[in-house]
């Protein structure tokens, strides 16, 4: 009967000792107040004349060079795919990365570094870009997930960039200023037959064009068919739009982040 | 002859009667007591028992052949104790006369499992604390082995502790019939009996009746490869206490056991109590661990010829898992045990998927025996609770896992036509430089959270009820199994005559089970939303499509909330069973039958937003006829040469998981649901002699009408869906032949050889359906699958064993040596269509990379036990005299081959775009290496 009491004095201390097998968890702090203060050698408006100034479809190797951006444009809608836009207060720039859902590591807001060293520089059709590596085939790689660490630095979040207001006109007469940067177009409205239709066809991406009131200029829209507001209907009046411009050639385009930043809700310019 | 099989036969003393003729002979004196002890269960000699006649201070062991003779026993009244490891206590009064007194045949049943196996529960090693990967899984969810205990029968031993870490199962066949005090383990829905929730009773659980093959089982007809009957009632313990501690690399590093049974009291009554813990802060895989705590306690009552159980047994459970992976993930981590299950948060191992299990049983049972000829057991058994299994859900973010097959290297050679070498050469050196890249990166997955403001609007349906805040990217949610199992059971043996023994019974299984997904943590996030992120582009585009409960849509889901899935499953299932045995002379006879229905139906809770109109409500059910048939003959040619030839004819009613397409989302039914048939026959060949033991068995079975259904997550972006294969009328074939010697080298020295070879394939060309839960049409694209002939993945196909086993008194060690080959991976049927290599040149490589079934290579494992049973009231007084200290310990895998794939499988995925199977390579779980247990047990 010793052994009876033993065991059972043995198995409630057993049973109770749970401590050292707690598996909950601590949440990690929140480190997105954090700035690594990297020592930054070139702006974006530097790095971007360098790329508008080659010739399209060459890329050039970086050297030791550290630059700083805030996230202006991530794929959190869906429309913009393996790649985020940067920008500072000189000008912007787009990393092209190859992982999805980016936003959930470089969201729009959140400054970020980038050690170029030993990547490329390209000239894609007219707007700069940084890529990891070019095919043999000319084709080009976004930066791996698995080397994201090792090129691009998180910084704070969150930060916020006020767009230039602008004219569509501003923009068309000199595009290379604003390219891979965040804008806001004043005065402006979908084309007669981009209006009140979708934004994208279901199965392929879709242009839609936009005018000022005054129909004197014109920009197109390229809406991904992946993106989530794919079957949101175009709004029918007149007012701001913020978006990035892209370069196709020397013709600016405009790239939607989310529909959110139409803000059309004047009545339609006859 | 005498039968002493069931458990509660043994509680009685019973008296021998001897021919009157003797007593002419009576007179003072001595005679000689001999007899032969035989296993009642698998009709084998019972081999060093302990055969006393205190009284006269005599004793002997039994010896290979189960005999033993005591000589020079003082005449009349004498009590012959037989007892051992094997089996509990049997006394036999008899009384001796002058000469040659011959007991006869003495059948006992096998209670206590020989102390090298440590009372082990064999578990399948990688079973027991891996998931298959659940989005892409070629495996039957919880495809664990059978399960047997193998105390008697030194082949089952050898299947289930030598080869089932290697995830051998004897004669490929599947789940069997296991019973606790009558109550039916196995879960009606999915047909596997979940063993691991008996874990660490094994002090109590050790009265275990197997019936192996079509033999004839005393507790129920049994499936197609036997029974399990285990018989666990307080008065059928063995009186006395246990204590035990166990250490071992294993899944869990300790274990503390103890139990107590009063043994049957004089005041008729009995109880018995067990508690355990097994713990591991890690086992063996890394990230994995383990903490489970076991509770068994009964009453029995007996009261002249009634005998009144209540048990009830608890193991909650909580372990963290391993994972299955493509091999180039294995290299690439430079280990055969890398786990992507876990990552560092905060500096300390967190592993995403666990299982936590808390399903108590409560048995009341009830057996009446009028006479010694007759016994009826009726039980009636509720089980209820919950199984959850932990993993990374996410909406609108990057899959987290640290082998998502596009961020691997290998993506650079195979995601496209053109190979990327210089891509794949970089990314490569940097995953072997920083294996942190191959874990979890939790820190990241909350900083996402943390900056991921949202508004939600029109919350729970109301207009204008939006929700602003951090909405979760990451999540931790459990998938939920609440079930409750009401069973009743009544079983009738009865001995008509000598030669004629009737056994049957009814029984009626009630399961009613809840499925759903339940938040377990929100991972820094302040909400998630119940919405399905995944609705095809290629269906009419409709906001509804998103929700996954329509009559609560856009619900904000907060820690403990339900979200994704919930629906109801009720299964009814009836049986009735009876069975004649026969036996006369030289030949034993027996003819079974039972006929039973199986119903079940679907109770949708949501209302899914791509299946408005068939998700939400109660199905009509569906019923299934099932009845089964066998029947055998046992001819004994003379004392050493016995022959036996079964048949069986066995209808399976199909699950409940196997007849809806995606009981998640809708309540689809597969066109014409059968039953499914089993036709098997086995016979063989014992020889046993002095010092010999021989038994050469032979089977065939053939399974018809299978539905097999197999849903895993494709991400190939034109699809982004769970995907479901209903395969139906799937033929299988399972033919072989086991072999089992064993020899007595010396006195205390035997051999045991055993072998098992068996072919278990598909055995035509059935069709397959293919249901994308993303697209609500009905019209399934259908194919005939190539893959008649393609071996079934249950394991290896051929395993050879040669063991010695040495055993001077008090001692024993045992040293084998096992092989094992042909285990070949589960095939992937959507590469067997004429889709998969349209095109393709048939005598190219490529043609036979798509075809071809991958064998695992064959291994070779060494394993080796020992311990010694010390009577420790020698060296410590206050102990009394029945006092024992066990020690054991025991070493798997001597040799340390990290290289034993016991687990492989082709992924579902395809890419059937470029017809390149490397894309989705196959995926494989390595066997342990180097393993041991050691233990130390105070028994009293």
């Amino acid at each position: 009967m010793k052994f009876l009491s033993l065991s059972g004095l043995l198995l409630a201390s057993i049973l109770l000792l749970n401590s050292c097998l707690k598996k909950q968890f601590d949440a990690p702090p929140d480190s997105s107040s954090l700035d690594p203060k990297l020592t930054v050698n070139c702006d974006l408006n530097t790095l971007s004349n360098m790329g508008m100034m080659m010739t399209a479809g060459k890329t050039r190797v970086m050297g030791d060079t550290t630059i700083y951006g805030i996230v202006v444009g991530d794929d959190k809608a869906g429309n913009i795919y393996k790649k985020i836009f940067i920008q500072d207060s000189t000008g912007g720039m787009q990393l092209i990365l190859d992982k999805t859902y980016l936003y959930g590591d470089y969201p729009v807001g959140r400054k970020i570094y980038v050690k170029l060293k030993g990547l490329l520089l390209m000239n894609y059709k007219g707007t700069p870009e940084i890529v990891f590596s070019m095919n043999s085939d000319g084709s080009t790689n976004g930066i791996p997930s698995s080397l994201l660490g090792t090129y691009v630095v998180k910084g704070n979040y969150p930060n916020t960039i006020t767009p230039p207001q602008l004219t569509l006109f501003d923009i068309i007469s000199n595009p290379g200023k604003y390219v891979n940067t965040l804008v806001t177009i004043k005065d402006m409205q979908f084309e007669t037959g981009s209006n009140n239709v979708v934004y994208s066809d279901p199965n392929t991406s879709t242009n839609r064009a936009l005018i000022n009131c005054a129909k004197t200029g014109r920009i197109t829209m390229y809406n991904s068919s992946y993106s989530n507001f794919q079957p949101a209907i175009t709004p029918n009046g007149n007012g701001t739009i913020n978006g990035i411009i892209t370069l196709y050639g020397s013709t600016p385009q405009l790239t939607l982040r989310d529909t959110s930043d139409v803000h059309f809700t004047n009545p339609r310019c006859p | 002859m005498l039968h002493s099989s069931t458990a509660g036969l043994r509680l009685l003393t019973f008296s021998l009667l001897f021919l009157a003729g003797k007593d002419t002979f009576a007179q003072s004196g001595t005679g000689i007591v001999k007899g032969r002890v035989i296993n009642s269960v698998t009709g084998k000699p019972f081999t060093e028992l302990q055969v006393n006649i205190p009284e006269a201070k005599k004793s002997t062991t039994t010896s290979a052949g189960g005999y033993f003779s005591i000589a020079d026993v003082p005449t009349g009244q004498q009590m012959v104790i037989i007892s051992g490891f094997n089996i509990k206590n049997d006394t036999i009064v008899t009384k001796v006369l002058p000469g040659n007194d011959d007991l006869g045949t003495i059948f006992l049943t096998p209670a206590d499992k020989s102390a090298d196996d440590n009372g082990e529960i064999p578990t399948i090693v990688l079973d027991d604390n891996t998931t298959q990967d659940d989005e892409n899984t070629g495996m039957d969810a919880g495809s664990s082995g059978a399960f047997y205990a193998s105390n008697g029968d030194e082949f089952l031993r050898i299947a289930i502790f030598t080869f089932g870490p290697y995830r051998f199962r004897p004669r490929g066949y599947g789940n069997t019939d296991i019973q606790f005090n009558g109550f039916p383990l196995q879960n009606l829905q999915t047909g596997f009996a979940p063993f691991a929730q008996l874990g660490g009773l094994n002090d109590v659980l050790r009265d275990r009746v197997i019936t192996y093959g079509l033999r004839p089982g005393e507790y129920s007809f049994g499936s197609v490869n036997g029974s399990t009957y285990i018989n666990a009632t307080a008065a059928d313990q063995r009186r006395g206490g246990n204590v035990s501690y166990y250490n071992s690399n294993r899944s869990y590093r300790n274990r503390v056991m103890a139990t107590y049974n009063s043994g049957l009291m004089k005041n008729g009554w009995a109880y018995s109590l067990s508690a355990s813990r097994r713990w591991a802060d890690e086992g063996y895989i890394p990230g994995t661990y383990y903490d489970g705590k076991s509770f068994y306690g009964a009453v029995s009552k007996v009261y002249k010829k009634q005998q009144f159980n209540l048990t009830g047994l608890a193991a909650p459970t909580y372990r963290g898992l391993a994972a299955t992976e493509i091999q180039e993930a294995f290299d690439l981590a430079g280990s055969h045990y890398y786990n992507e299950n876990w990552g560092y948060q905060n500096g300390k191992k967190r592993n995403a998927r666990s299982d936590s299990s808390f399903q108590p049983i409560i048995v009341a049972s009830h057996t009446y025996r009028p006479s010694d000829k007759t016994r009826w057991t009726t039980s009636l058994g509720y089980k209820y609770g919950k199984y959850k299994r932990s993993g990374l859900d996410f909406y609108n973010a990057a899959n987290p896992s640290p082998t998502y097959y596009r961020n691997l290297p290998s993506y650079a050679i195979q995601g496209g036509l053109t190979p990327r070498q210089s891509l794949y050469d970089i990314t490569k050196a940097e995953y072997e430089a920083n294996p942190d890249l191959l874990q979890i990166q939790w820190d990241d997955l909350y900083m996402s959270n943390y900056m991921n403001t949202a508004t939600v609007t029109n919350v729970n349906g109301v207009a204008g009820n939006n929700v602003t805040g951090k909405q979760s990217m990451y999540v931790i949610g459990n998938r939920v199994d609440d079930m409750r199992t009401l069973s009743f059971n009544s079983i009738i043996t009865h001995a008509l005559n000598e030669k004629l023994t009737v056994d049957g019974g009814v029984n009626a299984i009630s399961q009613y089970d809840e499925y759903y997904k339940e938040l377990a943590d929100l991972m820094g996030g302040e909400f998630f939303v119940n919405y399905y992120q995944f609705a095809s582009q290629a269906v009419v585009n409709d906001p509804n499509n998103s929700q996954n409960n329509l009559n609560n849509p856009n619900a904000i889901i907060k820690t403990g909330d339900r979200y994704s899935y919930d629906y109801i499953l009720r299964t009814l299932k009836t049986n009735a069973w009876g069975q004649l045995l026969y036996s006369y002379n030289r030949i034993d006879l027996f003819a079974a039958a039972a006929a039973g229905n199986t119903s079940f139906s679907r109770e949708g809770l949501y209302r899914n937003g791509l299946f408005p109109n068939n998700s939400f409500g109660r199905t009509a059910d569906q019923t299934f006829f099932t009845y089964k048939a066998k029947a055998g003959a046992t001819f004994r040619i003379d004392n050493h040469h016995t022959v036996f030839a079964y048949g069986g004819y066995i209808t399976d009613a199909p699950t409940a998981n196997n007849t809806y397409i995606a009981p998640g989302t809708r309540d689809f039914v597969i066109s014409n649901p059968q039953v499914s048939k089993t036709q098997t026959i086995e016979g063989g060949y014992n020889f046993k002699a002095k010092g010999m033991n021989f038994r050469l068995t032979g089977y065939a079975t053939e399974v018809n009408d299978l539905t097999l259904i197999k849903r895993f997550w494709n991400d190939d972006p034109d699809i982004q869906s769970f995907v479901n294969y209903v395969m139906q009328n799937v033929s299988t074939r399972s033919v072989g032949v086991e072999m089992l010697a064993s020899v007595k080298i010396i006195s205390d020295l035997t051999a045991t050889a055993g072998i098992a070879v068996g072919e278990s394939y598909y055995n035509n060309r059935p069709t397959i359906s293919i249901y994308q839960d993303n697209i609500p049409s009905m019209v399934p694209v259908t194919h005939t699958v190539y893959i008649k002939d393609y071996y079934l993945g249950v394991g290896p196909q051929s395993v050879y064993s040669m063991a010695f086993r040495y055993s001077p008194r008090g001692y024993w060690a045992n040293l084998s040596f096992n092989y094992m080959d042909r285990n070949y991976v589960e095939i992937n049927p959507e590469r067997r269509t004429e889709l998969a290599v349209d095109l393709v040149d048939p005598t190219s490589q490529k043609w036979t990379d798509i075809l071809s079934q991958e064998k695992l290579p064959s291994a070779f494992v060494v394993n080796v036990a020992g311990g010694k049973t010390f009577d420790i009231s020698k060296y410590f007084k206050p102990f009394d005299r029945r006092t024992q200290l066990v020690l054991s310990a025991n070493i798997g895998n001597l040799l340390n081959n990290q290289n034993i794939k016991s687990i492989g499988y082709e992924q579902l995925r395809y890419d059937l775009g470029n017809q390149n199977p490397n894309k989705f390579p196959n995926k494989y779980g390595y066997a342990y290496g180097l393993n041991y247990g050691i233990s130390a047990a105070i028994r009293f």
